[in-house]
């Protein structure tokens, strides 16, 4: 069973081919690795998670082709990781609903990345900076249409 | 003067999407906002109020853009600075006909200020307002 296990840890695929950061830990058995778009992958999914959080920033229509065939780069351009040995910084780069208060919106997402973050991977998160890159309204004004119309 | 100097550099930064300016800072980070951010919640602010058509600009082009989502049409008419704890904004309107001009622009001050407040937490210190046209109405051939 323990030599099971040894052989497991020891064998990480990346799918890139590249040599990414990652946690390691390591205990009697072996070492653990968790690679870094795990860790994207939880903060994605917490802020999204998070009452007035839109979407992850990107490039609208071509990250939304991306996201729709499956890619998962679109992650990688708002989301920015620095591991360390047990912590990890953040940079998240997200859209709000417009009408919600920045402030109190992006401190939920702080918390939630946080919580979500320790209670899944254990590690620390000692600094995660939000960047609200663009308000989106979910219910267009009549103005707009006006607009639209007057030209017709 | 050195002031100055700090806001024309802030300025020529405020001209491109890229910059952002730091909401809030606390133990866990910084929250920082991005300036088509901060365009919107302007735009819907000076939009709301009675009076103002809509927002300056080329107008065909300009709506087309806006219907099909893009948010550059907004950068146009909103021009953001970002100074050291605070930000102005430079407003182009069109108004209706029928209103009084000096109303509607204290209007949209108001109106800025008190939404930037609300939504962000920031200051705008100074928000200066141009009305570009009047529109008449139907037969207001653009």
């Amino acid at each position: 069973m323990n030599r099971n296990e040894k052989d497991k840890t020891n064998r990480s695929v990346f799918p890139d081919g590249t040599s990414i950061p990652e946690k390691k830990s390591e205990n009697v058995m072996g070492v653990v690795k968790v690679h870094e778009s795990v860790i994207a992958s939880i903060i994605r999914k917490a802020a999204c998670s998070v009452d007035g959080v839109v979407r992850l920033a990107g490039n609208t229509l071509v990250d939304n082709i991306a996201e729709f065939v499956g890619s998962k780069k679109v992650m990688d351009r708002a989301i920015s990781i620095e591991m360390g040995d047990n912590s990890v910084k953040i940079e998240l780069r997200i859209i709000l609903a417009y009408g919600c208060k920045v402030p109190e919106v992006a401190a939920n997402v702080q918390s939630t990345v946080i919580e979500e973050i320790a209670r899944i991977t254990g590690m620390q998160v000692p600094r995660i900076d939000i960047v609200v890159m663009d308000l989106e309204d979910p219910n267009p004004e009549e103005d707009e249409e006006e607009n639209v119309q007057e030209n017709e | 003067m050195t002031d100055k100097n700090q806001k024309k550099a802030i300025l020529s930064k405020a001209d491109c999407a890229e910059a952002v300016l730091s909401v809030d800072s606390n133990s866990r980070g910084e929250i920082r906002i991005a300036a088509p951010a901060l365009s919107m919640i302007i735009r819907k602010a000076v939009c709301s109020v009675e009076g103002v058509s809509r927002l300056a600009g080329s107008s065909l082009v300009d709506n087309i853009a806006e219907f099909v989502g893009s948010n550059k049409v907004m950068h146009r008419a909103i021009r953001i600075t970002i100074c050291e704890s605070s930000i102005e904004a430079v407003i182009a309107i069109n108004i209706r006909y029928g209103f009084a001009l000096p109303e509607i622009a204290a209007e949209v001050q108001k109106n800025v200020v008190s939404q930037v407040r609300e939504l962000t937490g920031l200051t705008a210190s100074r928000v200066d307002v141009i009305i570009q046209e009047m529109e008449l109405g139907d037969d207001d051939k653009e």
